[in-house]
């Protein structure tokens, strides 16, 4: 599918997947889709960042290819590993049917030996996939440097194999809770955009499109009481991703009422620090 | 450049009342002398955006600029501002609503404490600046460059933090190990030199990283005759290997890390002193854990950090809240360690409530109260990691 061409195509477009993206996150990722850059999104736990990334594959027929970030990432996790297994077999095996060395090495460093970790399979797939580096913010100082380098050429080399590059880029989009600073040097190679926790009738929004069988008032309510909760100093702010787990389980539990004493119950779908239930319970926050 | 930025908004304006340009860059350089860190790619960039993105409201505008020109949510107010300086003059285009929002919904940055029982001396030379609003007073400190011997101390602390520094291990793994799992890598490649025979397997072995290490530092007036020596202790500290993290809090919490990082000790420690707004004043430990808990970025620094708070404990808060909010630090911390001036005399016997609510969570407590003594319990400090 071809790219959109106004700002307001794409959000209609996102908001067919489900995803409804405010103005400036449209701008965002409109400028990220035109003009090939990557988009860096930062913004509190569970404001939708990761999913950005699945709704836009989605409105494009795009392939999402995901790598989730975590301490001590490296090469052979992101890009590519030789299938070292496979390789001895296969080695064995020339022994056996004595096949001379040179083919054998040629074979051994075929493609068919190399596993494809997903920066490599995001530059194989180019502008038909949706790379998502997803929490960058775990993975440690040496990752972020060489993701510098391969996000500035899209291209890697393989001493075995040669250089792999990117006809048409992948569409990027890196997420980060913000839990350590990112390098300059990486920020200056990305747009980047900050997600806010959505007004009060977006989030509402958000909750029916998200999970349809939910009551209007009911999520009007949830909203309304989310949004007290995010005024409190919580150790941990409800995200989107909770309010819409909470109008869920309160329309299955059929609560209508967030006064009604069954509600307590159910808080530990969107508190998930015993402090901040506790916090919750003294302001009294669901009234009554 | 300075001259441009002073020239504002109405000079950029061509004649005719469109907008070209020239007001752009203008307003990519208004920007950068509101301390954004923006180059000619940046706002090259921003421009070449404004083209693709076909805008047509001031709201269009806006979104591609804070896009492709801020970097990070601090900088958001500050473009706000520029924007709105620089965009005010551009008719009757409605102003976008999505900026009053973000004011509105955005959090107070920090909590005012409500009650005030602060005294700030009054010496000579002593800039005290009072911040009305607030309700709090404030002091600032000037503090006089260490002399040799401090910082020759100085740098034999930050030797002797990297000479045993605490280590954990890493996730990452490397050849040559004991009992790990087997690295293919290496065994394949070390096979090629006997004709891929494997006459010995290889296992791999988890790397060491050196622990982070956060300071908390109290500099409330009790404190007072100690929080020159302790700073120098912080500077040493924030010299070290691997990450540190310093937070001073008295009213309040004040993260000082970069300031006291980079560059020359007696400039280090003077920006330092200029920053922290709170010098001398009360000690409100409880509220300056709350606040850091509050930022899940400070909270991801305490965790598996060894935390050293350099305090005496003196506070009059609730000691069940202060139980509890030592609780947590000590549970998201590897290690937390008090550095306590009271605890010099062998005499001292916990007495404060406070005090005793705050043992229990602690790994170790030492008695210091000058920089010597700091040096002196550092090889110390993580004997048992």
């Amino acid at each position: 599918m071809s790219l959109p061409h106004s700002i307001q195509e794409l959000g209609e477009l996102l908001a067919d997947q489900k995803y409804l993206a405010d103005q400036g996150l449209a701008t965002a990722l409109f400028l990220a889709l035109q003009m090939g850059r990557p988009l860096l999104l930062e913004g509190s736990p569970g404001v939708g960042k990761t999913e950005v990334a699945k709704a836009l594959a989605g409105a494009f027929g795009k392939r999402l290819i995901r790598l989730q970030c975590y301490e001590g990432i490296d090469v052979s996790q992101a890009l590519y590993e030789w299938d070292f297994a496979r390789q001895m077999v296969a080695i064995r095996a020339a022994e056996i049917t004595a096949t001379g060395p040179v083919s054998v090495s040629e074979q051994l460093f075929s493609r068919r030996f190399l596993l494809e970790r997903p920066l490599l399979a995001a530059l194989q797939a180019g502008s038909s996939a949706v790379l998502l580096i997803d929490e960058i913010d775990r993975a440690d100082d040496e990752f972020e440097a060489f993701l510098l380098e391969f996000l500035a050429e899209f291209q890697i080399t393989i001493p075995e194999l040669g250089t792999v590059s990117a006809q048409t880029p992948p569409v990027v989009i890196l997420t980060s809770n913000r839990t350590r600073e990112m390098h300059d040097a990486l920020k200056r190679r990305c747009f980047y955009h900050w997600i806010d926790y959505p007004t009060q009738s977006r989030e509402k929004e958000i909750i029916l499109l998200r999970a349809p069988e939910v009551e209007a008032l009911l999520a009007e309510k949830v909203v309304a009481a989310v949004a007290r909760m995010r005024e409190l100093a919580l150790l941990k702010k409800p995200g989107i991703a909770e309010s819409i787990d909470w109008a869920n389980g309160l329309q299955r539990l059929q609560v209508r009422d967030l006064e009604d004493g069954a509600v307590n119950q159910t808080l530990g779908l969107v508190l998930k620090e015993r402090d901040d239930l506790v916090h919750v319970l003294e302001e009294k926050v669901l009234g009554g | 450049m300075a001259a441009n930025t002073r020239s504002g908004p109405e000079s950029r304006m061509a004649s005719d009342g469109n907008i070209g340009l020239d007001f752009f860059l203008g307003f990519g350089r208004a920007l950068r002398a509101e301390g954004l860190q923006l180059g000619s790619a940046e706002i090259q960039l921003f421009t070449r955006a404004l083209v693709k993105a076909e805008v047509k409201s001031l709201c269009d505008i806006y979104w591609v600029g804070r896009v492709c020109l801020t970097a990070s949510p601090e900088q958001i107010p500050i473009y706000d501002r520029v924007f709105q300086q620089w965009f005010q003059n551009m008719g009757d285009a409605p102003f976008p609503a999505a900026i009053a929002l973000h004011h509105e919904e955005s959090p107070p940055a920090i909590s005012q404490p409500e009650t005030v029982t602060i005294e700030v001396p009054k010496k000579s030379g002593l800039t005290s600046g009072l911040a009305a609003a607030s309700g709090e007073r404030l002091g600032q400190k000037r503090v006089h460059p260490p002399d040799v011997d401090e910082f020759s101390t100085m740098q034999s602390i930050t030797a002797s933090l990297n000479a045993s520094p605490p280590l954990r291990r890493s996730r990452r793994f490397r050849a040559r190990g004991r009992s790990g799992p087997l690295h293919l890598r290496r065994i394949l490649r070390t096979s090629y030199r006997t004709g891929g025979e494997f006459f010995r397997l290889i296992r791999s072995r988890r790397l060491t990283r050196v622990r982070p290490l956060v300071l908390l530092i109290d500099v409330s007036k009790s404190m007072a005759a100690h929080s020159r020596a302790f700073t120098q202790f912080a500077r040493a500290a924030s010299r070290r290997k691997g990450r540190t993290e310093v937070l001073c809090f008295g009213t309040r919490l004040t993260a000082v890390t970069r300031l006291l990082r980079p560059g020359d000790a007696a400039a280090a420690l003077e920006r330092t002193a200029a920053t922290v707004q709170d010098w001398d004043g009360g000690t409100r430990l409880s509220d300056a854990l709350e606040e850091l808990f509050r930022s899940p970025r400070q909270t991801q620094s305490v965790r598996g950090a060894i935390v050293i708070l350099l305090s005496d404990g003196l506070e009059r808060g609730s000691c069940e809240i202060m139980a509890k909010n030592i609780g947590r630090l000590s549970r998201l911390a590897h290690r937390l360690i008090w550095i306590n001036p009271l605890c010099v005399d062998p005499l001292f016997e916990p007495r404060a409530a406070a005090i005793r609510a705050i043992l229990p969570f602690v790994d170790k407590v030492y008695g210091c109260q000058d920089l010597d003594d700091v040096a002196g319990v550092v090889p110390d400090l993580f004997a048992d990691n």
